[in-house]
Protein backbone atom coordinates (compact mmCIF):
# COMPACT_ATOMS: atom_id res chain seq x y z
CA UNK A 1 0.00 0.00 0.00
CA UNK A 2 2.74 2.40 0.18
CA UNK A 3 4.16 1.99 -3.34
CA UNK A 4 3.81 5.29 -5.42
CA UNK A 5 2.39 4.94 -8.77
CA UNK A 6 3.95 5.19 -11.90
CA UNK A 7 2.39 5.05 -15.64
CA UNK A 8 3.03 3.21 -18.45
CA UNK A 9 2.58 4.18 -21.79
CA UNK A 10 0.05 1.93 -22.91
CA UNK A 11 -2.45 4.43 -21.13
CA UNK A 12 -2.88 2.67 -17.89
CA UNK A 13 -0.68 3.08 -14.47
CA UNK A 14 0.87 -0.36 -13.89
CA UNK A 15 1.39 -0.12 -10.42
CA UNK A 16 -0.78 0.10 -7.22
CA UNK A 17 -1.01 3.91 -5.65
CA UNK A 18 -0.94 4.94 -2.26
CA UNK A 19 -3.84 4.39 -0.05
CA UNK A 20 -4.08 7.52 2.31
CA UNK A 21 -6.85 8.80 5.21
CA UNK A 22 -7.30 10.11 8.24
CA UNK A 23 -9.85 9.26 10.61
CA UNK A 24 -11.60 12.39 10.06
CA UNK A 25 -11.10 12.58 6.31
CA UNK A 26 -13.30 11.65 3.78
CA UNK A 27 -13.12 10.64 0.42
CA UNK A 28 -12.31 14.44 -0.66
CA UNK A 29 -8.85 14.54 1.24
CA UNK A 30 -8.21 10.98 0.67
CA UNK A 31 -8.46 10.62 -3.06
CA UNK A 32 -6.59 14.75 -3.76
CA UNK A 33 -3.52 13.05 -1.59
CA UNK A 34 -3.42 10.02 -3.50
CA UNK A 35 -3.10 12.14 -6.56
CA UNK A 36 -0.82 14.43 -4.34
CA UNK A 37 1.22 11.13 -3.39
CA UNK A 38 1.33 9.56 -6.66
CA UNK A 39 3.09 13.57 -7.89
CA UNK A 40 5.77 13.36 -5.61
CA UNK A 41 4.05 15.95 -3.23
CA UNK A 42 3.28 15.67 0.95
CA UNK A 43 -0.54 15.58 1.22
CA UNK A 44 -0.06 16.95 4.66
CA UNK A 45 1.93 19.96 3.49
CA UNK A 46 -0.62 20.85 0.73
CA UNK A 47 -3.98 20.19 2.30
CA UNK A 48 -2.99 20.89 6.09
CA UNK A 49 -1.95 23.98 5.21
CA UNK A 50 -4.56 26.16 5.29
CA UNK A 51 -7.45 26.20 7.62
CA UNK A 52 -10.90 28.19 7.25
CA UNK A 53 -14.51 28.28 7.78
CA UNK A 54 -16.85 29.11 4.38
CA UNK A 55 -20.58 28.53 3.66
CA UNK A 56 -22.62 29.78 1.00
CA UNK A 57 -25.89 29.61 1.98
CA UNK A 58 -28.02 27.17 -0.69
CA UNK A 59 -24.77 26.04 -2.27
CA UNK A 60 -24.13 22.91 -1.41
CA UNK A 61 -25.39 19.17 -2.86
CA UNK A 62 -25.73 15.91 -0.79
CA UNK A 63 -22.01 14.36 -1.29
CA UNK A 64 -19.37 13.14 0.61
CA UNK A 65 -16.64 15.27 -0.65
CA UNK A 66 -18.99 18.21 -0.91
CA UNK A 67 -16.60 21.56 -0.14
CA UNK A 68 -17.37 24.83 -0.62
CA UNK A 69 -14.86 26.33 -2.82
CA UNK A 70 -16.83 28.39 -5.36
CA UNK A 71 -15.01 31.17 -7.03
CA UNK A 72 -11.98 28.82 -6.71
CA UNK A 73 -11.69 25.07 -8.02
CA UNK A 74 -11.95 22.13 -5.46
CA UNK A 75 -8.14 21.24 -4.98
CA UNK A 76 -6.78 25.28 -4.96
CA UNK A 77 -9.61 25.81 -1.92
CA UNK A 78 -8.35 22.96 -0.30
CA UNK A 79 -4.35 23.79 -0.82
CA UNK A 80 -4.66 27.39 -0.63
CA UNK A 81 -1.12 27.69 -0.19
CA UNK A 82 0.16 25.85 -3.33
CA UNK A 83 -0.65 25.86 -6.73
CA UNK A 84 -2.85 23.02 -6.95
CA UNK A 85 -5.66 23.10 -9.61
CA UNK A 86 -8.61 20.95 -10.40
CA UNK A 87 -11.46 20.56 -13.14
CA UNK A 88 -14.58 18.29 -13.02
CA UNK A 89 -15.30 16.76 -16.52
CA UNK A 90 -18.61 14.95 -18.08
CA UNK A 91 -17.87 12.15 -19.99
CA UNK A 92 -20.29 11.11 -22.54
CA UNK A 93 -20.39 7.81 -23.98
CA UNK A 94 -19.00 4.95 -21.39
CA UNK A 95 -16.07 7.96 -21.21
CA UNK A 96 -13.31 5.39 -20.25
CA UNK A 97 -11.65 6.11 -23.15
CA UNK A 98 -11.37 9.66 -21.22
CA UNK A 99 -10.33 8.17 -18.41
CA UNK A 100 -7.52 6.08 -20.06
CA UNK A 101 -6.29 9.66 -21.74
CA UNK A 102 -5.64 10.85 -18.18
CA UNK A 103 -3.84 7.60 -16.90
CA UNK A 104 -1.82 8.25 -20.35
CA UNK A 105 -0.83 11.94 -19.50
CA UNK A 106 0.36 10.52 -16.27
CA UNK A 107 -2.96 12.20 -13.98
CA UNK A 108 -4.82 10.01 -11.87
CA UNK A 109 -8.88 10.38 -12.76
CA UNK A 110 -10.75 11.00 -9.57
CA UNK A 111 -13.93 9.29 -10.44
CA UNK A 112 -17.76 10.15 -8.46
CA UNK A 113 -19.59 6.54 -7.83
CA UNK A 114 -22.09 5.84 -6.28
CA UNK A 115 -21.09 2.54 -3.86
CA UNK A 116 -24.34 1.01 -4.33
CA UNK A 117 -22.63 -0.13 -7.61
CA UNK A 118 -19.06 -0.75 -5.77
CA UNK A 119 -18.89 -4.60 -4.67
CA UNK A 120 -16.22 -3.35 -2.23
CA UNK A 121 -18.42 -0.63 -0.56
CA UNK A 122 -20.31 -1.86 2.59
CA UNK A 123 -23.11 -0.23 1.13
CA UNK A 124 -23.44 -2.62 -2.21
CA UNK A 125 -26.91 -3.33 -3.20
CA UNK A 126 -27.91 -1.81 -0.24
CA UNK A 127 -27.44 2.06 0.25
CA UNK A 128 -27.18 4.77 -2.49
CA UNK A 129 -24.33 7.18 -1.67
CA UNK A 130 -22.08 9.60 -3.33
CA UNK A 131 -18.46 9.33 -3.27
CA UNK A 132 -14.74 9.36 -4.63
CA UNK A 133 -12.48 7.20 -5.74
CA UNK A 134 -9.12 6.88 -7.47
CA UNK A 135 -8.33 5.05 -11.16
CA UNK A 136 -5.54 4.08 -11.68
CA UNK A 137 -5.97 0.99 -14.53
CA UNK A 138 -8.29 0.57 -17.06
CA UNK A 139 -8.27 -2.96 -19.16
CA UNK A 140 -10.59 -4.38 -21.65
CA UNK A 141 -12.77 -6.00 -18.86
CA UNK A 142 -11.67 -4.36 -15.31
CA UNK A 143 -11.19 -0.88 -14.03
CA UNK A 144 -8.67 -0.93 -10.86
CA UNK A 145 -9.59 1.54 -8.27
CA UNK A 146 -8.21 2.80 -4.97
CA UNK A 147 -10.77 3.38 -2.66
CA UNK A 148 -8.77 4.55 0.91
CA UNK A 149 -11.75 4.88 2.96
CA UNK A 150 -12.69 2.07 5.33
CA UNK A 151 -12.83 -0.67 4.27
CA UNK A 152 -9.62 0.39 2.20
CA UNK A 153 -10.06 -1.26 -1.18
CA UNK A 154 -7.31 -1.34 -4.26
CA UNK A 155 -7.90 -3.85 -6.71
CA UNK A 156 -10.22 -4.72 -10.10
CA UNK A 157 -13.67 -4.29 -10.32
CA UNK A 158 -15.74 -5.29 -13.60
CA UNK A 159 -16.01 -2.65 -16.13
CA UNK A 160 -19.94 -3.02 -15.89
CA UNK A 161 -19.87 -1.98 -12.06
CA UNK A 162 -17.70 0.83 -12.29
CA UNK A 163 -19.83 2.05 -15.22
CA UNK A 164 -23.23 1.27 -13.16
CA UNK A 165 -21.40 3.36 -9.90
CA UNK A 166 -19.84 6.06 -12.36
CA UNK A 167 -23.31 6.61 -14.37
CA UNK A 168 -25.82 6.12 -11.44
CA UNK A 169 -28.79 8.92 -11.00
CA UNK A 170 -27.63 7.94 -7.37
CA UNK A 171 -31.83 8.10 -6.16
CA UNK A 172 -33.17 9.73 -2.77
CA UNK A 173 -32.51 6.66 -0.27
CA UNK A 174 -33.71 7.03 3.28
CA UNK A 175 -30.99 4.95 4.49
CA UNK A 176 -28.68 7.98 3.60
CA UNK A 177 -30.50 10.79 3.45
CA UNK A 178 -27.19 12.54 3.76
CA UNK A 179 -25.17 11.06 0.94
CA UNK A 180 -27.53 10.26 -1.51
CA UNK A 181 -30.12 12.45 -4.56
CA UNK A 182 -26.86 13.12 -6.14
CA UNK A 183 -26.44 11.70 -9.51
CA UNK A 184 -22.69 10.46 -10.49
CA UNK A 185 -23.06 11.75 -13.89
CA UNK A 186 -19.55 10.26 -15.30
CA UNK A 187 -17.92 13.24 -13.43
CA UNK A 188 -14.47 13.17 -12.98
CA UNK A 189 -11.96 15.30 -11.36
CA UNK A 190 -8.55 15.81 -13.11
CA UNK A 191 -5.93 17.42 -10.26
CA UNK A 192 -2.65 18.88 -11.37
CA UNK A 193 0.26 21.28 -9.64
CA UNK A 194 0.32 23.99 -11.82
CA UNK A 195 3.75 25.25 -10.66
CA UNK A 196 6.37 25.16 -8.23
CA UNK A 197 5.46 23.85 -5.00
CA UNK A 198 6.68 26.36 -2.13
CA UNK A 199 9.31 25.80 -0.18
CA UNK A 200 8.28 24.88 3.04
CA UNK A 201 10.69 26.79 5.11
CA UNK A 202 10.07 28.73 8.54
CA UNK A 203 9.11 32.40 6.86
CA UNK A 204 6.43 30.09 5.03
CA UNK A 205 4.69 28.02 7.92
CA UNK A 206 5.02 32.04 9.66
CA UNK A 207 3.13 32.92 6.38
CA UNK A 208 0.47 30.28 6.92
CA UNK A 209 -0.37 31.02 9.98
CA UNK A 210 -0.84 34.81 9.73
CA UNK A 211 -3.11 34.57 6.34
CA UNK A 212 -4.90 31.61 8.09
CA UNK A 213 -5.52 33.52 11.34
CA UNK A 214 -6.45 36.91 9.06
CA UNK A 215 -9.00 35.05 7.11
CA UNK A 216 -11.04 33.66 10.67
CA UNK A 217 -10.84 37.37 11.81
CA UNK A 218 -11.78 39.18 8.63
CA UNK A 219 -15.45 40.07 8.73
CA UNK A 220 -17.92 37.81 6.90
CA UNK A 221 -19.70 38.93 3.49
CA UNK A 222 -23.32 38.68 3.23
CA UNK A 223 -23.24 36.61 0.48
CA UNK A 224 -20.89 33.96 2.05
CA UNK A 225 -20.48 33.17 5.69
CA UNK A 226 -16.79 33.24 6.85
CA UNK A 227 -14.28 33.36 9.67
CA UNK A 228 -15.48 33.61 13.31
CA UNK A 229 -18.10 35.61 12.62
CA UNK A 230 -19.24 33.80 9.37
CA UNK A 231 -19.64 30.64 11.98
CA UNK A 232 -21.57 31.92 14.55
CA UNK A 233 -23.75 33.33 12.15
CA UNK A 234 -24.45 30.16 10.72
CA UNK A 235 -24.89 28.49 14.23
CA UNK A 236 -27.21 30.68 15.56
CA UNK A 237 -29.16 30.29 12.28
CA UNK A 238 -29.05 26.56 12.59
CA UNK A 239 -30.03 26.64 16.24
CA UNK A 240 -32.98 29.02 16.21
CA UNK A 241 -34.87 26.60 13.73
CA UNK A 242 -38.05 24.82 15.35
CA UNK A 243 -37.21 21.05 15.79
CA UNK A 244 -38.74 18.23 13.26
CA UNK A 245 -39.44 20.93 10.57
CA UNK A 246 -39.10 20.51 7.43
CA UNK A 247 -36.93 23.89 7.53
CA UNK A 248 -34.73 22.07 10.33
CA UNK A 249 -34.25 18.84 8.33
CA UNK A 250 -33.14 20.49 5.52
CA UNK A 251 -30.51 22.37 7.52
CA UNK A 252 -29.51 19.16 9.65
CA UNK A 253 -28.58 17.69 6.49
CA UNK A 254 -26.91 20.38 5.05
CA UNK A 255 -24.44 20.62 8.45
CA UNK A 256 -23.58 17.37 8.05
CA UNK A 257 -22.45 17.85 4.79
CA UNK A 258 -21.04 20.32 4.49
CA UNK A 259 -19.16 20.11 7.97
CA UNK A 260 -17.58 16.80 7.12
CA UNK A 261 -14.82 17.99 5.22
CA UNK A 262 -14.25 21.49 7.33
CA UNK A 263 -13.85 18.85 10.14
CA UNK A 264 -11.10 16.67 8.17
CA UNK A 265 -9.85 19.91 7.50
CA UNK A 266 -9.37 20.95 11.22
CA UNK A 267 -8.13 17.87 12.03
CA UNK A 268 -5.14 18.00 8.87
CA UNK A 269 -4.22 21.18 9.91
CA UNK A 270 -3.88 20.27 13.16
CA UNK A 271 -1.41 17.16 11.55
CA UNK A 272 0.34 19.84 9.11
CA UNK A 273 0.98 21.78 12.93
CA UNK A 274 2.25 18.84 14.58
CA UNK A 275 4.56 17.95 11.80
CA UNK A 276 6.39 21.30 11.74
CA UNK A 277 6.76 21.34 15.19
CA UNK A 278 8.48 18.45 15.79
CA UNK A 279 10.37 19.41 12.24
CA UNK A 280 11.06 23.03 13.86
CA UNK A 281 11.19 21.77 17.51
CA UNK A 282 9.26 24.78 18.38
CA UNK A 283 6.67 24.01 20.98
CA UNK A 284 4.26 26.58 20.64
CA UNK A 285 3.28 24.59 17.46
CA UNK A 286 2.45 21.65 18.81
CA UNK A 287 -0.36 24.09 21.68
CA UNK A 288 -1.70 25.68 18.83
CA UNK A 289 -2.25 22.23 17.21
CA UNK A 290 -3.93 20.96 20.20
CA UNK A 291 -6.16 23.77 20.34
CA UNK A 292 -7.08 23.12 16.53
CA UNK A 293 -8.02 19.41 17.40
CA UNK A 294 -9.99 20.43 20.08
CA UNK A 295 -11.76 22.75 17.27
CA UNK A 296 -12.21 19.51 15.39
CA UNK A 297 -13.42 17.72 18.12
CA UNK A 298 -15.98 20.54 18.92
CA UNK A 299 -17.11 19.65 15.57
CA UNK A 300 -17.53 16.37 16.15
CA UNK A 301 -20.41 17.19 18.53
CA UNK A 302 -22.19 19.90 16.81
CA UNK A 303 -22.26 17.57 13.88
CA UNK A 304 -23.57 14.48 15.39
CA UNK A 305 -25.91 16.07 17.86
CA UNK A 306 -27.08 17.66 14.65
CA UNK A 307 -26.91 14.36 12.82
CA UNK A 308 -28.60 12.19 15.51
CA UNK A 309 -31.86 14.53 15.42
CA UNK A 310 -32.21 14.32 11.20
CA UNK A 311 -31.68 10.45 11.61
CA UNK A 312 -33.03 9.30 15.12
CA UNK A 313 -35.11 12.33 15.62
CA UNK A 314 -33.19 12.70 19.07
CA UNK A 315 -34.00 16.54 18.72
CA UNK A 316 -31.95 18.70 21.61
CA UNK A 317 -31.82 21.91 20.64
CA UNK A 318 -30.47 23.29 24.08
CA UNK A 319 -27.44 20.27 23.17
CA UNK A 320 -26.77 21.87 20.21
CA UNK A 321 -26.84 25.25 21.13
CA UNK A 322 -24.12 24.43 24.07
CA UNK A 323 -21.98 22.34 21.49
CA UNK A 324 -22.16 25.45 19.21
CA UNK A 325 -21.39 28.19 21.87
CA UNK A 326 -18.28 26.21 22.75
CA UNK A 327 -17.18 25.17 18.95
CA UNK A 328 -16.74 28.73 18.71
CA UNK A 329 -15.21 29.39 21.84
CA UNK A 330 -12.65 26.83 21.13
CA UNK A 331 -12.33 28.58 18.11
CA UNK A 332 -11.12 31.71 19.50
CA UNK A 333 -8.86 30.12 21.87
CA UNK A 334 -6.85 27.84 18.89
CA UNK A 335 -6.98 31.67 17.08
CA UNK A 336 -4.85 32.91 19.98
CA UNK A 337 -2.75 30.58 20.22
CA UNK A 338 -1.75 30.21 16.25
CA UNK A 339 -0.81 33.71 16.65
CA UNK A 340 1.37 32.77 19.93
CA UNK A 341 3.13 30.04 17.40
CA UNK A 342 3.39 32.47 14.18
CA UNK A 343 5.23 35.16 17.01
CA UNK A 344 7.11 31.71 18.04
CA UNK A 345 8.31 31.13 14.44
CA UNK A 346 9.01 34.76 13.93
CA UNK A 347 12.10 35.04 16.62
CA UNK A 348 13.26 31.25 14.90
CA UNK A 349 13.43 33.14 11.79
CA UNK B 1 -8.69 -9.10 27.77
CA UNK B 2 -9.49 -11.79 30.63
CA UNK B 3 -11.46 -12.63 33.01
CA UNK B 4 -10.64 -11.27 36.71
CA UNK B 5 -10.29 -13.82 39.24
CA UNK B 6 -13.02 -14.51 42.16
CA UNK B 7 -11.30 -12.51 44.74
CA UNK B 8 -13.58 -9.07 44.16
CA UNK B 9 -15.84 -8.09 47.19
CA UNK B 10 -19.18 -7.08 46.46
CA UNK B 11 -19.47 -3.63 48.89
CA UNK B 12 -23.18 -3.31 50.37
CA UNK B 13 -24.19 -0.01 51.75
CA UNK B 14 -22.25 2.07 49.17
CA UNK B 15 -23.78 4.29 46.43
CA UNK B 16 -24.73 3.34 43.02
CA UNK B 17 -26.29 -0.26 41.73
CA UNK B 18 -23.31 -1.96 42.05
CA UNK B 19 -19.65 -1.56 43.23
CA UNK B 20 -17.08 -3.97 43.21
CA UNK B 21 -13.92 -3.34 45.19
CA UNK B 22 -10.96 -5.31 45.13
CA UNK B 23 -8.80 -5.12 48.34
CA UNK B 24 -5.09 -4.90 47.39
CA UNK B 25 -1.79 -4.15 49.54
CA UNK B 26 -0.37 -0.92 50.10
CA UNK B 27 2.01 -2.09 47.39
CA UNK B 28 -0.56 -2.09 44.99
CA UNK B 29 -3.80 0.61 43.58
CA UNK B 30 -7.01 -0.13 44.72
CA UNK B 31 -9.52 -0.88 42.28
CA UNK B 32 -13.49 0.29 42.69
CA UNK B 33 -15.41 -1.21 39.77
CA UNK B 34 -19.02 1.16 39.67
CA UNK B 35 -21.78 -0.82 37.94
CA UNK B 36 -23.56 1.38 34.95
CA UNK B 37 -26.34 -1.08 34.64
CA UNK B 38 -29.34 1.43 35.84
CA UNK B 39 -27.48 4.13 33.13
CA UNK B 40 -28.02 1.94 30.04
CA UNK B 41 -29.69 3.87 27.27
CA UNK B 42 -28.34 2.79 24.36
CA UNK B 43 -27.88 -0.24 21.85
CA UNK B 44 -24.14 -0.22 20.36
CA UNK B 45 -24.04 -4.20 20.63
CA UNK B 46 -26.12 -6.56 18.11
CA UNK B 47 -25.71 -10.24 17.22
CA UNK B 48 -26.74 -11.07 13.74
CA UNK B 49 -30.61 -11.78 14.52
CA UNK B 50 -30.89 -7.76 15.58
CA UNK B 51 -28.89 -5.91 13.24
CA UNK B 52 -30.88 -3.13 13.02
CA UNK B 53 -31.39 -2.64 16.62
CA UNK B 54 -27.50 -1.11 16.67
CA UNK B 55 -27.33 2.70 17.44
CA UNK B 56 -23.84 2.93 18.01
CA UNK B 57 -23.87 5.52 15.17
CA UNK B 58 -26.10 7.85 12.76
CA UNK B 59 -25.43 4.87 10.94
CA UNK B 60 -27.20 2.61 12.48
CA UNK B 61 -24.00 0.57 12.86
CA UNK B 62 -22.68 -1.19 15.68
CA UNK B 63 -20.13 -3.38 17.51
CA UNK B 64 -20.60 -7.38 17.05
CA UNK B 65 -21.63 -8.95 20.16
CA UNK B 66 -20.37 -12.37 20.26
CA UNK B 67 -16.39 -10.90 20.12
CA UNK B 68 -16.88 -8.48 22.91
CA UNK B 69 -17.38 -9.93 27.16
CA UNK B 70 -20.38 -11.49 28.04
CA UNK B 71 -23.27 -9.57 30.22
CA UNK B 72 -22.01 -9.31 33.67
CA UNK B 73 -18.19 -10.65 33.41
CA UNK B 74 -15.82 -9.26 35.23
CA UNK B 75 -12.81 -8.55 33.05
CA UNK B 76 -9.34 -6.73 32.52
CA UNK B 77 -7.93 -4.78 30.09
CA UNK B 78 -4.17 -4.53 30.31
CA UNK B 79 -4.21 -4.99 34.19
CA UNK B 80 -7.35 -2.49 35.02
CA UNK B 81 -10.28 -4.81 36.15
CA UNK B 82 -13.90 -3.59 35.13
CA UNK B 83 -17.63 -4.93 35.62
CA UNK B 84 -18.94 -5.53 31.86
CA UNK B 85 -22.45 -4.54 31.88
CA UNK B 86 -25.36 -6.46 31.89
CA UNK B 87 -27.20 -5.47 28.32
CA UNK B 88 -31.20 -5.79 27.69
CA UNK B 89 -33.13 -5.13 25.06
CA UNK B 90 -33.03 -1.68 25.42
CA UNK B 91 -28.95 -0.82 26.08
CA UNK B 92 -25.49 -1.79 26.24
CA UNK B 93 -23.72 1.50 27.41
CA UNK B 94 -24.50 4.40 28.72
CA UNK B 95 -24.62 7.10 25.63
CA UNK B 96 -23.25 10.36 27.23
CA UNK B 97 -26.39 12.91 28.06
CA UNK B 98 -24.56 14.32 31.43
CA UNK B 99 -25.85 11.29 33.60
CA UNK B 100 -24.63 11.54 37.22
CA UNK B 101 -22.77 8.68 38.78
CA UNK B 102 -22.53 8.46 42.29
CA UNK B 103 -19.45 6.66 43.59
CA UNK B 104 -18.42 5.92 47.09
CA UNK B 105 -16.76 8.14 48.99
CA UNK B 106 -12.88 8.37 48.39
CA UNK B 107 -9.81 9.52 46.95
CA UNK B 108 -9.37 8.95 43.59
CA UNK B 109 -6.34 9.96 41.28
CA UNK B 110 -8.07 8.09 37.83
CA UNK B 111 -11.06 7.11 35.87
CA UNK B 112 -10.70 4.44 33.68
CA UNK B 113 -13.61 3.80 30.66
CA UNK B 114 -13.97 1.24 28.60
CA UNK B 115 -15.68 3.79 25.45
CA UNK B 116 -16.04 4.85 21.78
CA UNK B 117 -16.87 7.26 20.07
CA UNK B 118 -18.63 7.94 16.39
CA UNK B 119 -15.43 9.83 15.46
CA UNK B 120 -13.28 11.60 17.52
CA UNK B 121 -15.12 13.34 20.23
CA UNK B 122 -13.49 15.57 23.34
CA UNK B 123 -15.39 16.58 26.28
CA UNK B 124 -15.52 17.05 30.08
CA UNK B 125 -16.51 14.85 33.03
CA UNK B 126 -17.14 16.54 36.26
CA UNK B 127 -15.93 15.22 39.69
CA UNK B 128 -18.23 16.50 42.20
CA UNK B 129 -16.30 16.25 45.59
CA UNK B 130 -18.24 16.23 49.29
CA UNK B 131 -16.43 20.15 50.29
CA UNK B 132 -18.63 21.27 47.48
CA UNK B 133 -15.72 21.24 44.92
CA UNK B 134 -16.52 20.25 40.93
CA UNK B 135 -13.84 19.64 38.81
CA UNK B 136 -13.70 19.71 35.26
CA UNK B 137 -12.09 16.90 33.98
CA UNK B 138 -10.90 16.78 30.45
CA UNK B 139 -12.05 13.30 28.46
CA UNK B 140 -11.19 12.49 24.93
CA UNK B 141 -12.41 9.23 23.00
CA UNK B 142 -11.15 8.23 19.84
CA UNK B 143 -13.09 6.88 16.58
CA UNK B 144 -14.33 3.59 16.76
CA UNK B 145 -14.14 2.86 13.19
CA UNK B 146 -10.90 4.51 11.96
CA UNK B 147 -8.44 2.43 15.05
CA UNK B 148 -6.10 5.52 15.61
CA UNK B 149 -5.61 6.31 18.78
CA UNK B 150 -5.89 10.29 18.80
CA UNK B 151 -5.89 10.96 22.46
CA UNK B 152 -3.03 8.25 23.28
CA UNK B 153 -5.39 5.50 24.36
CA UNK B 154 -4.78 1.89 24.31
CA UNK B 155 -6.61 -0.66 22.27
CA UNK B 156 -9.49 -2.57 24.60
CA UNK B 157 -10.68 -4.65 21.85
CA UNK B 158 -10.43 -4.94 18.46
CA UNK B 159 -13.42 -6.63 16.15
CA UNK B 160 -12.81 -8.58 12.86
CA UNK B 161 -15.78 -7.12 11.39
CA UNK B 162 -18.87 -4.76 11.74
CA UNK B 163 -22.38 -4.76 11.70
CA UNK B 164 -24.63 -2.79 9.69
CA UNK B 165 -28.31 -2.49 9.68
CA UNK B 166 -29.02 -4.96 7.04
CA UNK B 167 -25.56 -7.00 7.36
CA UNK B 168 -22.36 -7.75 8.64
CA UNK B 169 -19.07 -6.34 7.46
CA UNK B 170 -16.16 -8.71 7.48
CA UNK B 171 -12.92 -7.21 7.67
CA UNK B 172 -14.14 -4.10 8.81
CA UNK B 173 -12.90 -3.56 12.55
CA UNK B 174 -13.96 -1.84 14.79
CA UNK B 175 -12.35 -0.25 18.07
CA UNK B 176 -13.56 0.34 21.99
CA UNK B 177 -10.99 2.17 24.08
CA UNK B 178 -9.37 2.00 26.93
CA UNK B 179 -9.39 6.16 28.12
CA UNK B 180 -8.40 7.04 31.49
CA UNK B 181 -9.31 10.96 33.28
CA UNK B 182 -7.05 12.17 35.58
CA UNK B 183 -8.55 13.11 38.98
CA UNK B 184 -5.71 15.64 40.47
CA UNK B 185 -7.66 17.06 43.06
CA UNK B 186 -6.79 15.68 46.73
CA UNK B 187 -10.75 15.61 48.02
CA UNK B 188 -13.05 13.15 48.92
CA UNK B 189 -14.86 12.56 45.34
CA UNK B 190 -18.76 11.94 45.56
CA UNK B 191 -20.36 11.71 42.29
CA UNK B 192 -19.33 11.76 38.44
CA UNK B 193 -21.40 13.38 35.70
CA UNK B 194 -20.66 12.52 32.30
CA UNK B 195 -20.17 14.21 29.45
CA UNK B 196 -23.12 15.69 27.73
CA UNK B 197 -22.00 14.46 24.30
CA UNK B 198 -24.36 12.01 22.10
CA UNK B 199 -21.32 10.89 20.32
CA UNK B 200 -19.85 9.16 23.74
CA UNK B 201 -20.27 6.11 24.79
CA UNK B 202 -19.27 4.29 27.68
CA UNK B 203 -19.41 0.71 28.45
CA UNK B 204 -17.69 0.17 32.10
CA UNK B 205 -15.91 2.19 34.85
CA UNK B 206 -13.08 1.71 37.42
CA UNK B 207 -11.82 4.00 39.91
CA UNK B 208 -8.40 3.83 40.43
CA UNK B 209 -6.61 5.13 44.04
CA UNK B 210 -2.98 4.91 43.70
CA UNK B 211 -0.45 4.09 46.09
CA UNK B 212 0.94 7.31 47.28
CA UNK B 213 -2.63 8.54 48.16
CA UNK B 214 -3.18 5.14 49.89
CA UNK B 215 -0.52 5.44 51.94
CA UNK B 216 -1.01 9.32 52.75
CA UNK B 217 -4.89 7.61 54.02
CA UNK B 218 -2.70 5.35 56.27
CA UNK B 219 -3.07 1.90 53.76
CA UNK B 220 -0.66 -0.85 56.03
CA UNK B 221 2.61 -1.65 53.85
Amino acid sequence: MSISGTTDISGTTAQPVQLWTRDLGSCLHGTLATALIHDGHDPVTVLGAPWEFRRHPGAWSSEEYFFFAEPDSLAKRLALFHPFESAWHRSGGDGLDDLREALAAGVLPIAAVDNFYLPFRPAFHDVHAAHLLVVYRITDTEVYVSDAQPPAFQGAIPIADFLASWGSLNPPDDADVFFSASPSGRRWLRTRMAGPAPEPDLDWVGHVLRENVARYRQESTAQTQTGVMGLRHYLDQLCALTPGTDAASEALSELYVISWNIQAQTGLHAEFLRTQSTKWRIRELAEAAAGVDAVAHGWTAVRMTGAHARVWERHRPDELRRHSTELVRRLEVALDQLELAADALSRHT
Amino acid sequence: MSQVAGNSVLTANEPGPRVHRLPAAASAPEFRLIGIDDLLNNRATTSVSDLDSGRLNAWGNSFPAEELPTPGALIEVAGIPFTWANAHAKGDNVRCEGQVIDIPPGQYDWIYLLAASERRSEDTIWAHYEDGHADRLRVGVSDFLDGTPAFGELTAFRTSRMHYPHHVQERLPTTMWLTRVGMPRRGIARSLRLPRLVAMHVFALTLVTGIDVRRAEGAAI
